[in-house]
């Protein structure tokens, strides 16, 4: 069972003077989609499916490696976020950091113990499909299997706030909900991961 | 390249087509529980519902309460000609007759443990020997009036054995 602290059943009319500092690209009308859904329409449901899957995979094949694991996991991250939709309280933070929190728990859940990883030496057509990279360009393809290899030599936290931030461009305050953290924490954490980013990358070149 | 620039190779990675559309029917398709929404999922049809039911339990409480008080005021109708025959005080001296006879009778059957009585009261003095003489004093004149009531019922009737009504009124009179 996953637990949402932060979230618990939506409420529009505040909801509306609560989202400033959204920079995530949402879906139009999204509260009304996001209020359908707690209401249990499917419908509803289907759309913030297709809005936001595409990025829960990527998050969660990051940090598995697999693109079956990663297949897996997000589908029983929607499942989850369905099946608990009705805890949903919007108190001013996007519907993404919600799920992204969803990923993070079903991600720990899953590798609590085993740890994947992946090695450059595998890197091959066959590699590539199997990570769910259909890049035509091999120096993309091959950069792409160096930064999470990269990626994967970072703590957990620090992998999650550089993905949150500059693959799926979410703001400070989005991440910190995310992840949990302030937003102090998170400016601060990822200025580390850049930095033991970098070293990783030389280490690897 | 910028570190940053690098990551954001990694918008390129696409989940498959094919597993996002079977897994979004999969999701979709999986029911909510009706339990989980009992505060939203007011239709006008259950609401309907819900008033029926309660108009129908009305209904039949109304009817029910009417029964009632109707057959109890049926039966009020119906049963003034029981209740005026009956006499009060006739019944009432009827019962006060019955009563005096069977402290007469009593008093006939159990001549000897008056008898005993009154001189055991009279030769042992107990502490609550007062209110005895005054309880045996009072039956003593309960029993004379009685026996004066039933005095002229009393002599059409066949000759009472050697022990009879008169010895012991005798008795009583002492």
């Amino acid at each position: 069972m996953v637990e949402f602290p932060l979230f618990g059943i939506i409420n529009a009319k505040g909801a509306s003077n609560r989202r400033p500092f959204i920079s995530f690209p949402m879906i139009d009308g999204e509260i009304k989609i996001i209020e359908n859904a707690v209401r249990g329409k499917a419908s509803a449901f289907g759309l913030l499916y297709d809005h936001y899957q595409p990025k829960i995979y990527r998050f969660v094949l990051i940090k598995v490696g697999r693109r079956e694991d990663a297949e897996d996991l997000t589908h029983q991250v929607f499942i989850n976020a369905w099946q608990n939709i009705s805890n949903y309280k919007d108190l001013g933070f996007p519907f993404s950091s919600w799920l992204y929190r969803i990923a993070r728990n079903q991600v720990i859940d899953r590798y609590r113990t085993k740890k994947p990883e992946i090695s450059l030496d595998e890197v091959n057509e066959e590699s590539f499909a199997a990570l769910g990279i259909n890049e035509e360009n091999i120096d993309d393809k091959i950069q792409i299997e160096l930064v999470m290899k990269a990626l994967k030599e970072l703590k957990e936290d620090y992998q999650d706030i550089l993905v949150m931030r500059f693959v799926e461009d979410l703001s400070v305050r989005e991440t910190a909900v995310a992840v949990g953290k302030s937003e102090g924490a998170v400016k601060l954490m990822q200025h580390r991961a850049i930095k033991e980013l970098k070293k990783v990358f030389d280490t690897l070149d | 390249m910028e570190t940053t620039e690098l990551l954001k190779k990694l918008k390129n990675i696409k989940p498959d087509t094919d597993y996002s559309r079977k897994s979004r029917m999969v999701i979709l398709s999986n029911d909510l529980k009706e339990s989980r929404l009992p505060v939203l999922s007011f239709s006008f049809r259950q609401i309907a519902t819900g008033v029926l039911h309660s108009g129908w339990s009305m209904a039949l409480t109304a009817v029910f309460l009417l029964l009632a008080i109707g057959s109890f005021s049926i039966l009020k109708i119906l049963t003034p000609a029981t209740t005026a025959v009956v006499d009060i005080t006739g019944l009432r001296a009827e019962a006060q007759a019955i009563d005096a006879r069977i402290e007469l009778t009593n008093i006939v059957y159990n001549p000897s443990a008056d008898i005993e009585n009154k001189t055991s009261t009279s030769s042992i003095t107990t502490p609550n020997a007062e209110p005895q003489k005054a309880t045996a004093r009072r039956t003593d004149d309960e029993a004379q009036q009685n026996a004066a009531d039933v005095a002229g019922s009393a002599k059409s009737a066949p000759e009472q054995p050697a022990f009879g009504i008169d010895s012991a009124l005798d008795i009583l009179s002492r």
